[in-house]
């Protein structure tokens, strides 16, 4: 059916076009080296976006040890489920579950040591995706 | 020339009549080039993720090395002051279940080569994270180091207030140290805002942080009734040379005021307990010790041992046989940092009754009278009044072994008077008297 030669009119300059199959080989050729990279650029956008939500929820959490910082030894205490964190308004891209283990006890001697735990997820996660964890303990010996 | 030789190498380069296969060169080169664009592409999301998940690790090693800080104070606190953990103090604590590990080691403060502060230790953490993630460091490590003031924050061990702290103090005292048993026995209370008994004096409790009131001041001027002229010690008895007062009958001294019944007494010509500063801090350690704070009349009775310092803003009596005030002392090379504390302070009267036998190496304030009845010993006196009827020497027993630090020199202010706790801070309490 497709006839391969020196058609008149085909090729007016006396040279030899390229055939469908030429043409059908390249695009597959190009086909199977772009799929792959294809892939690669979606991982890469993909690696990207969680670099950056990684390195917000970090950002979280440290501000969640520091704000912890800032109150009474007595007012640690672990939060009632998890809150969501206003990234921007309207933004509930996050949320945040503090867990307080007490280590030691509140007295007179040993004044407590308090187990903090950060821990953000994203919304609707059942894994956190960072957590921080350090002591606690009132100023002073 | 130049513009020929190129014309001839694209003539060279384009497709001829006779040649094959351009479409697959073609091919290549798009693909050369989009190979290039994605591996720089893939090269920077690594980079971020790598840089993400080292900059949460950097964030983890800093919390685990607070953690380590922590730890090591809470630990501390256990044995006590004197007894710290051994170091280097290790011990992991978990970050989304991997181990975060810290390291602890303390040194005393020095802050110049060769002047040691004892009181205060420099704690160095270490805290290292290892996630094993591809790209992060591994064992990544950051250092806390903290200065921890071993004499505590400032504030009152124990604080005693009357029912109604407008009234004048009652009759009789609001707390009573002591009794047949001698020592105060902390495990014996246990309720956080006061003692089971209304006699005895309860165990701190950790809301007592909360009163701050202190005494920061200078002595302005500080008397002695007796001692030696020891210049080393400090202490002169103003025109006796003895060190011990044996005198049986009643005996008034006045150093301070013009005293109407013996107005011929003359002041000292040199008077002091030695170069100090009075100062409150929280004690770590045993329980039965520290600064207590009394808004009124305090009684001691026999064989009290009280490790610190009582302070009463009505009178302070002894009644009792061996009864024991040890003040605390820092005895810091560094003459800025040297504090000694007093043992007894009371706004109006300080008494050693008939037959109680009362020792401390403290400085004795009185901001009314003091008066001995029986063989006593003491620092020093500091009062207006001081009454010896029976045996009494003065032993002053801080160590003034650093002669670069300037001698005590009597002002002419008034005598220090302590701050009282805030008001606002005293809660009730349904007893007789109660602690804030």
């Amino acid at each position: 059916m497709w006839r391969r030669g020196r058609g008149r009119g085909a090729c007016p300059s006396g040279r030899r076009g390229l055939t469908l199959v030429e043409v059908l080989i390249a695009l597959t050729v190009l086909a199977v080296f772009l799929l792959p990279v294809m892939i690669g650029f979606s991982q890469a956008l993909i690696a990207t976006s969680q670099s950056s939500i990684s390195a917000a929820a970090s950002s979280i959490a440290r501000q969640m040890i520091e704000d912890l910082k800032a109150v009474s030894f007595d007012s640690i205490q672990s939060s009632a489920g998890r809150s969501s964190v206003d990234m921007r308004p309207g933004d509930l891209f996050f949320q945040v579950e503090t867990k307080v283990t007490v280590v030691e006890p509140n007295d007179a001697t040993l004044k407590g040591l308090k187990l903090v735990e950060v821990s953000v997820y994203l919304t609707g996660s059942k894994t956190p995706m960072v957590v921080l964890s350090t002591y606690f303990t009132p100023a002073g010996v | 020339m130049g513009t020929e030789r190129g014309l001839r190498i694209m003539n060279d380069l384009l497709p001829k009549a006779n040649s094959r296969g351009f479409a697959f060169v073609a091919v290549l080169m798009v693909m050369l080039v989009v190979a290039i664009l994605i591996t720089g592409v893939l090269a920077m999301a690594v980079s971020a993720r790598n840089l993400a998940t080292s900059r949460h690790e950097y964030t983890e090693a800093l919390y685990v090395a607070e953690a380590g800080i922590n730890k090591v104070i809470s630990e501390w606190r256990k044995g006590g002051a004197a007894n710290p953990p051994a170091q280097p103090y290790q011990g992991t604590i978990a970050n989304a279940g991997l181990a975060g590990a810290y390291r602890v080691t303390w040194q005393y403060w020095e802050p110049e080569p060769g002047l040691v502060r004892q009181d205060v230790m420099v704690l160095t953490s270490r805290g290292t994270v290892n996630t094993g993630l591809p790209g992060t460091i591994y064992n990544l490590t950051r250092t806390v180091q903290v200065n921890l003031d071993t004499n505590g924050d400032w504030a009152w061990n124990h604080v005693y207030c009357t029912d109604d702290p407008d009234a004048e103090f009652r009759v009789p005292p609001y707390a009573d140290i002591g009794g047949s048993s001698g020592y105060i026995d902390p495990p014996s209370y246990l309720d956080e805002h006061g003692p089971v008994q209304s006699n005895q004096l309860p165990t701190p409790k950790w809301d007592e942080w909360e009163a701050t009131a202190r005494v920061y001041d200078t002595l302005p001027y500080s008397k002695v009734s007796n001692g030696t002229a020891d210049p080393d010690r400090h202490l002169y008895w103003s025109g006796q040379t003895t060190a011990t007062h044996t005198g049986a009958d009643h005996t008034h001294y006045n150093y301070f005021t013009p005293d109407p019944y013996f107005p011929s007494l003359s002041y000292p010509a040199a008077y002091g307990c030695d170069n100090f500063t009075v100062e409150f801090r929280k004690q770590a350690g045993t329980d039965y010790s520290g600064v207590y704070f009394v808004h009124g009349n305090v009684i001691v009775k026999n064989g009290v041992t009280i490790t610190g310092t009582i302070v009463a803003t009505g009178d302070i009596t002894f009644q009792g046989q061996g009864i024991t005030i040890i003040p605390l002392v820092n005895n810091e090379q560094d003459c800025a940092a040297r504090t000694v504390h007093p043992a007894l302070i009371a706004g109006r009267d300080i008494q050693i009754r008939d037959q109680s036998t009362f020792h401390t190496t403290g400085v004795i304030w009185a901001g009314s009278s003091f008066t001995a009845k029986a063989a006593d010993q003491a620092g020093c006196i500091v009062s207006p009044h001081v009454w010896l009827t029976g045996n009494f020497s003065v032993t002053y027993g801080f160590d003034t072994s650093n002669p670069a630090c300037p001698r005590y020199e009597p002002g002419s202010s008034p005598p220090p008077m302590f701050n009282e706790p805030a008001m606002g801070q005293m809660q009730p309490f349904p007893h007789t008297w109660r602690e804030l």
